[in-house]
């Protein structure tokens, strides 16, 4: 069944996305929002094929976009990045070892919203619209006027990320873990001797 | 190493990425809106079962309480009347008075309950999710409040939803007054180091501006979307900025944007 994992992998996605949109309790409490999404395109990498992995950045990227103020694209160029430089080195990587995903989670996930924020700003000439923006009128500026103000600020939430993304890679790899292993036949261990080929000695 | 349909896959995705950027604003906002509209079924079924939890909790609180709290409602509700029967003859006044000086009639507000249904998942914008859209009379760039002051405005506007840029975002500017003096600046943006952005930079204020700790902002009216008079905030503190030219001082917001459920639309 080979549906069930891209399958379960981009409804996880599509959810994943909806609960960082949904659930402001962490928010409100630590003040920063941990991204889940660059976990989820670190286990499709690592553990499916390029246009899986191709597909879960589209996805999870263009649902960030859809409920955020951000450009609307944008995450998908980080998230796509990092998923084809992962498929193309998982040979090298322990994608077994928690402490590897647990590492792999963190480091994605920095990697992405700091790329993300670079972009922003590298694009921003593209993207501002200055029709739309008259400076005599401030209030009635519409879509994106301004970039994000980065402050001190940001050194916490890319903690509260790294941590998130850290935390979280483990347990994703666990749930679709599960997810695979309760959906597909159960691999039945073969023995190295078949019974039925061996050459029975003596006489009978 | 990558096989050919692999480059394919990537170069489909490169230029979607590309096409979706270089579009214009108002098409990009529409195909943002049609694909949050995705996750509308999910935004409800979060909230019924939000409110399911909710009714369950209500049974479990004890009768004694409950009727305490009736009872305290209702002390508010009468105090409440007293105070709209007061504003009404105020307001009654004030239309005779504008009417004997040739000014035109104030039109009272119209407005639009909302949920807050979601929030923005990035770390470096503030917005929510309402649940209302065009189809309830919403547009663009409609001022959203609350009993306790000024929220934000409407950005982009679907058919069943709505995202609100709130007070304190770099894109959401207001234009404001300090009461008692009336000195007019704008707020915008959230006040550097403040992580949990209750904090926003009130600037361009003349630097004969009267600002104590404390004073209360409103907006001016003056910027062309919020009308005069809508609790922004409190001064915490001011400093001189820009060679001496202007003041610029911290403000408290009145609304506590974390804790946002049940919001206002003021519809034309």
């Amino acid at each position: 069944m080979n549906w069930v994992h891209p399958t379960a992998l981009l409804l996880t996605t599509f959810l994943v996305v909806f609960l960082q949109g949904w659930l402001s309790g962490f928010r409100g409490f630590m003040a920063a929002q941990p991204d889940f999404v660059p976990g989820l395109v670190v286990y499709s990498a690592l553990s499916s094929s390029l246009p899986t992995t191709a597909a879960t950045a589209l996805l999870g990227g263009l649902g960030m976009d859809a409920l955020s103020a951000g450009p609307f694209g944008l995450s998908v160029l980080p998230l796509m990045s990092l998923g084809v430089v992962l498929h193309l080195r998982r040979d090298l990587l322990l994608r077994d070892s928690t402490w590897a995903q647990a590492a792999l989670g963190g480091a994605s996930a920095v990697a992405v919203m700091v790329i993300s924020l670079l972009l922003l700003f590298v694009l921003w000439p593209l993207l501002w619209d200055k029709t739309m923006a008259p400076e005599y009128f401030p209030e009635g500026r519409q879509g994106l006027v301004s970039l994000p103000e980065v402050g001190p600020g940001v050194i916490w939430q890319v903690t509260v990320v790294a941590l998130g993304g850290a935390i979280g890679t483990p347990i994703l790899f666990r749930w679709f873990g599960w997810v695979v292993a309760a959906c597909q036949y159960p691999v039945v261990p073969q023995p190295t001797i078949r019974q039925d080929r061996e050459i029975k000695r003596g006489r009978s | 190493m990558l096989r050919k349909p692999h480059f394919l896959i990537l170069i489909f995705v490169a230029v979607l990425v590309l096409v979706l950027l270089a579009l214009p604003e108002h098409t990009r906002s529409r195909i943002r809106m049609g694909f949050a509209s995705l996750f509308l079924p999910l935004f409800g079924l979060a909230s019924s079962v939000q409110s399911a939890g909710d009714r369950a909790t209500a049974s479990l609180i004890p009768r004694s309480t409950m009727a305490a709290r009736i009872r305290s409602l209702e002390e508010e509700n009468q105090r409440l009347r007293l105070m709209v029967a007061e504003a009404d003859a105020a307001s009654r006044e004030s239309d005779r008075l504008r009417q004997m000086l040739g000014f035109s009639a104030r039109s009272p507000w119209k407005l639009k309950p909302a949920r807050v249904i979601g929030r923005d998942p990035a770390n470096w914008w503030r917005g929510v999710h309402l649940d209302v859209g065009t189809r309830h009379g919403v547009t663009t760039n409609l001022p959203v409040l609350t009993p306790e002051g000024l929220v934000g405005r409407v950005a982009e506007v679907g058919p069943w939803l709505s995202r609100v840029v709130l007070v304190g975002d770099p894109n959401c500017p207001v234009s404001v007054a300090l009461a008692d003096s009336g000195n007019t600046g704008i707020v915008r943006g959230t006040s550097g180091g403040d992580i949990e952005g209750a904090l926003v930079d009130l600037s361009f204020l003349s630097r004969n501006a009267v600002l104590n700790p404390g004073q209360r902002v409103f907006t001016s009216g003056q910027g062309g979307i919020y009308p005069a008079g809508i609790a922004v905030g409190q001064v915490v503190d001011s400093r001189v900025v820009g060679d001496g030219v202007f003041l610029e001082a911290r403000v408290r917001l009145a609304v506590n944007m974390g804790s946002l459920d049940l919001v206002w639309v003021k519809l034309p």
